[in-house]
């Protein structure tokens, strides 16, 4: 039980080393990168940003008035 | 016998010693914060998104939803012992599967739309093939020891999953087999998710960590600790350079890969209940995580600031998921059906 537990305690001290020498870039620098992506991808969900959604593309708009769509009464 | 108990003693000094290394490397990095750098943006106005869709059909409690990669189709599973196919667009049911353990936890839809699979207390992954109607079992993955929390394709023949054994695994479809077990958390896992590229996932477990895992390698690369409680959540930002996760703590965070620590928190002194689920809009700026005080908050990621609330469901939300357009939200809930939101 014991030597488990130090096998263990090994073990999580050789992946800690290997977390260690990871390369690791600056907040600054991964701030700038996800503001970046944010700015640059437009997002149908922001219309106040990057426009409203065209009726004809929004697979979700509720039918423009009437039955003028061309649905049809079964 | 005092000998172990001395080398346990050493051992411990040492993980305790890089830890603080590690801490000291990732402190020397941070010359400012995410919020900082997104104040220059303009704020958002508050979001206005109005249910379009529902989705009813379900008879019990919904745990678990996954869009399409079509953007058309999803698939939920419920507690009442179904698996639901949907056409979002008609809200039409394209199957409705009958589970052979109605105690499902997860379930998830293929890329190329022709399978899906699920989980739960029966710690096995099924996985159906959509192509006939009804859909038949293609497969059944059992080598978990434990509940079946998330199930992710990679593609037709390769599946990823989260167990309460502790561990995650990749499985080979065609041949039922596992290929490879991510072990190292010490608690629960209970969410997965597969990076953009497909190389790497990140893990979200009840001892309170995230990993992020090589699926080449099996090994895990990097962990990120923060949270007070279990994390019951975990997503990809778009870009793939950060995470989003959702904790019992009541708290929602941001981890970045590269910079290798958290960027921000999602909280507010007057949100006191878990958070079951989260997604990002497909730019990453805004952040929808699912509450067990029945609403969906929606955040700014990048000025951690909340810009709207969606309340609609009679009962914890316990899953959302954005299209891969961007073009909806769909939260499913405890009260048994699905919203879909735009």
């Amino acid at each position: 039980m014991l030597e488990q537990k130090l096998r263990r305690l090994i073990e999580h001290s050789m992946r800690l080393r290997e977390q260690l020498d990871i390369r690791r870039i600056t907040v600054s620098e991964a701030s700038n990168s996800l503001v970046t992506f944010v700015t640059s991808t437009p997002d149908p969900l922001l219309p106040s940003v990057w426009g409203p959604v065209d009726k004809k593309d929004d697979p979700f708009a509720a039918p423009s008035g009437g039955c003028g769509d061309g649905c049809m009464v079964l | 016998m005092g000998d172990i108990a001395e080398r346990i003693a050493a051992a411990r000094k040492e993980t305790d010693a890089l830890k603080e290394r590690i801490k000291a490397k990732r402190d020397a990095l941070a010359d400012t914060t995410l919020k900082s750098v997104a104040s220059d943006l303009e704020p958002l106005p508050r979001i206005v998104m109005k249910v379009r869709k529902i989705l009813k059909g379900h008879l019990a409690k919904i745990y678990a939803m996954h869009w399409s990669l079509d953007k058309r189709h999803l698939v939920s599973a419920s507690q009442d012992g179904k698996l639901i196919v949907w056409d979002s667009y008609t809200t039409n049911k394209i199957h409705a599967i009958p589970l052979r353990s109605s105690w499902v936890m997860t379930c998830a839809y293929a890329p190329s739309g022709s399978f899906a699979a699920c989980g739960g207390l029966d710690n096995i992954c099924t996985v159906y093939n959509l192509g006939s109607n009804p859909a038949k079992i293609a497969r059944e993955l059992s080598a978990h020891m434990g509940y079946l929390s998330c199930c992710r394709f990679i593609s037709d023949r390769q599946i990823l999953t989260s167990s309460g054994d502790m561990s995650c695994m990749l499985w080979d479809i065609e041949t039922g087999m596992k290929t490879l077990e991510f072990t190292d958390h010490t608690g629960d896992v209970m969410s997965l998710s597969l990076s953009p590229d497909k190389n790497m996932f990140v893990s979200g477990a009840c001892d309170a960590t995230a990993k992020v895992w090589d699926i080449r390698t099996g090994r895990c690369v990097q962990t990120f600790t923060g949270h007070e409680s279990d994390i019951n959540a975990v997503q990809f930002f778009p870009s793939g350079d950060a995470f989003g996760t959702g904790s019992d703590d009541a708290s929602s965070r941001l981890f970045d890969l590269r910079a290798d620590r958290e960027l921000n928190q999602y909280t507010h002194d007057n949100i006191l209940c878990g958070i079951t689920s989260v997604a990002f809009s497909i730019s990453g700026r805004l952040l929808f995580a699912g509450y067990d005080d029945f609403n969906c908050n929606v955040w700014d990621t990048l000025k951690a600031e909340r810009v709207g609330v969606l309340a609609a469901h009679e009962n914890r939300v316990s899953c959302l998921g954005v299209s891969s357009d961007g073009m909806a939200l769909t939260t499913g809930s405890w009260d048994s059906m699905l919203k879909v939101w735009a």
